[in-house]
């Protein structure tokens, strides 16, 4: 069985505006130990999708109004205020992208730590710190127990972020959701995090559903993908099946645009046009206005997610 | 006329520094220090020539580019703009070059005034220099200006609210355009925007400097955009120029430790290729507290004793050659750093 279990999830966000559909019909599965990514692009639900799982949005506007979010069988989506708290830092972890804001500045970071410890397991004031500093220690932060006593503002980018990853795991979650953590580091200080990351779900056994925009990211640290756009699954594939073999004509773009590092292009290749605004998305397909294979149906009928083999699903009218 | 004299570039800059003060004392009025955010760099631009500035945040990348319009006031050094030192100018001789220098910012969302329509914005450096001689011809220009960058007239009329980011960057590309400048100074212009849209923006930025004989500064931290938009490279870190080379010749053979690793540890979008990184070990000292020497010392993998004692110059990396291949390090490719 799997860990996680998202069937067909639907948040709708109900604004003056109208409805907007941010997260619409999203199915995908994580297994226990094992790594998915999300990717997309500003706007394409990746991060609505992730709080979801540990029904962080924010009600209202948003609303969960359809699918289940199964946490080793039992649905999140109806659980109750009570299980929600033992699951939130407990069973599931998350970090975000700026780890400024999402420690507290006017406690140490050994406290911080502490504070969930205490919480979640039950351990006394002693007990809990002991483990903070151990779990510093287990990010490779240099000189945990002065760390453990320092302030926020006192440790670097970099070293905010090892807080925050120990401070996730310090209560050993089956599943840490890692919402684009890399993206405010700088590129040498990102290689160490994700070098991080990777050890840790090879020692601690963690689950880890990475969201980000950064496709080298995701190649560097998953074992399965699922490409989002405009609150909807265009592909879900294994990692190497993604890279190699892009099928969605999203998925292709979003590959090509991407300029290298090996090689210099005379001209990248770009995706005509913006994503539409999200209250106005177009009938049947909603890549159709930027596709380049658009043909009738594709105006009019969404197309399924459905398997076109060598792992990979993929919901676009021209490969079924 | 005398001819277009090939070898004088359109920018030159020497030895530019830039010191902020740090406030000590007990009313915050002494100096208690210096941030050493540009620490004595020279480099030239060539008319038509891209020069991207790279390096990770503090590395004194986008002080550098605010100096060469004087948004930041130099602390010494000298920038020559067609053999104009812009240091020697008043406000009024200053105000007359930056039709020639334009800058575009990383964010569109703070960079364009949310109370001015498209027309005024883009028009906004044709009032300032007094290049319209009337409504007409300044309504002309700004929509030459706009088509030149990919928008047209039906946007004339609107708010930057009602643009997408990478729009935005468009309409603040056609501003900078509106003088006719010759070097736009570009500070991360891409790096805001979803990869299908910089794409977009990059390539738009090629086709401007074709077709008008731009020169860039384009400053960024995303080694993959300045392979592809960069004739020549310079890496920074911490105030310094640690390497300066041909585009090709930095991504294919990198001569610096920093400049090593900092190429390996950028994620590449291939899973088969999870590369055994050089990772560096600890964080950019901060520009308050340099480490003497090489500044780079700390974090090197291959770093001696002489590079905790002499700063290393900027040198050809082949003694007497002219390939323009520059490094400041004792050392350098000729120890291969241990993977």
């Amino acid at each position: 069985m799997s860990l996680l279990a998202v069937e067909d999830l639907r948040v709708h966000l109900f604004t003056n505006r109208g409805v907007i559909r941010a997260v619409d019909g999203v199915s995908f599965t994580v297994a226990e130990g094992c790594s998915l990514g999300i990717v997309g692009e500003s706007g394409c639900g990746k991060t609505m999708t992730a709080l979801a799982m540990m029904r962080l949005i924010p009600e209202p506007p948003a609303r969960i109004v359809g699918g289940h979010i199964r946490f080793n069988g039992e649905d999140v989506v109806t659980m109750t205020p009570e299980r929600l708290r033992a699951l939130r830092g407990g069973d599931i972890a998350m970090i975000y992208q700026d780890p400024m804001t999402t420690l507290n500045p006017v406690f140490t970071v050994g406290e911080q730590i502490a504070e969930a410890v205490r919480l979640h397991r039950g351990d006394g004031g002693t007990a809990a710190f002991a483990r903070a500093v151990e779990m510093l220690t287990l990010v490779g932060i240099p000189d945990p127990d002065r760390v453990a006593r320092a302030y926020p503002h006192q440790l670097s980018g970099g070293m905010r972020q090892r807080a925050v990853i120990g401070m996730a795991l310090a209560c050993d979650p089956k599943l840490l959701i890692a919402d684009e953590p890399t993206t405010a580091l700088d590129v040498t200080i990102q290689a160490q995090i994700l070098d991080l990351l990777r050890r840790l779900q090879g020692e601690l056994g963690t689950a880890i559903i990475l969201i980000t925009h950064d496709l080298g990211v995701i190649a560097d640290l998953v074992d399965d993908v699922v490409v989002m756009y405009a609150g909807k699954v265009v592909e879900r594939a294994t990692v190497r099946g993604l890279f190699a073999n892009p099928r969605h004509p999203y998925t292709r773009g979003l590959l090509r645009s991407v300029p290298s590092l090996e090689t210099k292009e005379h001209r990248l290749l770009t995706i005509e046009g913006t994503v539409p605004p999200a209250h106005a998305m177009p009938p049947g397909c909603r890549f159709n206005p930027r596709c380049g294979l658009v043909r009738d149906v594709c105006r009019v009928d969404e197309p399924p997610l459905v398997d076109v083999g060598g792992g990979t699903s993929a919901a676009c009218w021209a490969l079924t | 006329m005398l001819g277009a004299d090939v070898t004088v570039p359109l920018l030159s800059v020497r030895d530019l520094t830039k010191h902020f003060p740090i406030a000590g004392g007990p009313l915050g009025v002494r100096t208690a220090g210096q941030v050493r955010a540009v620490d004595g760099i020279s480099f030239d631009v060539a008319s038509g020539e891209t020069l991207a500035l790279v390096g990770e945040s503090g590395c004194g990348k986008s002080t550098t580019g605010r100096m060469l319009l004087r948004l930041t006031e130099p602390s010494s050094g000298q920038i020559a703009f067609d053999g104009v030192n812009l240091l020697d100018l008043g406000r009024a001789g200053m105000r007359r070059l930056r039709r020639e220098i334009q800058i575009v910012f990383q964010d569109p969302y703070a960079s364009l005034s949310p109370r001015l329509r498209v027309e005024d914005i883009v028009a906004e450096p044709l009032d300032v220099h007094g290049l319209c001689a009337s409504a007409a011809a300044r309504r002309a220009r700004v929509v030459e200006l706009l088509r030149l960058v990919g928008l047209d007239e039906v946007h004339l009329r609107r708010y930057p609210f009602e643009f997408s980011g990478g729009q935005r960057q468009r309409i603040a590309i056609a501003r900078a355009l509106a003088p006719n400048p010759r070097l736009i100074v570009a500070d991360e212009p891409v790096s805001a925007l979803d990869v299908s849209i910089q794409a977009q923006v990059v390539n738009l930025m090629q086709d401007l400097q074709e077709r008008l004989e731009l020169s860039y500064v384009f400053i960024s931290h995303d080694l993959a955009v300045v392979r592809h938009i960069a004739h020549r490279v310079a890496v920074m870190y911490l105030g310094r120029l640690v390497e300066v080379a041909d585009t090709e010749a930095l991504f294919n053979a990198p001569h610096h430790p920093y400049t090593q690793a900092l190429l390996s540890a950028a994620p590449v979008p291939d899973p088969e290729r999870r590369r055994a990184r050089i990772v560096l070990k600890g964080d950019v000292p901060s520009p308050a507290n340099v480490p003497g020497g090489c500044h780079f010392h700390p974090r090197c993998p291959i770093a001696q004793a002489i590079c905790r004692e002499t700063v290393p110059v900027l040198r050809d990396v082949v003694p007497s050659t002219d390939s323009g291949h520059k490094a400041a390090c004792h050392f350098g490719a000729a120890f291969p750093i241990p993977v």
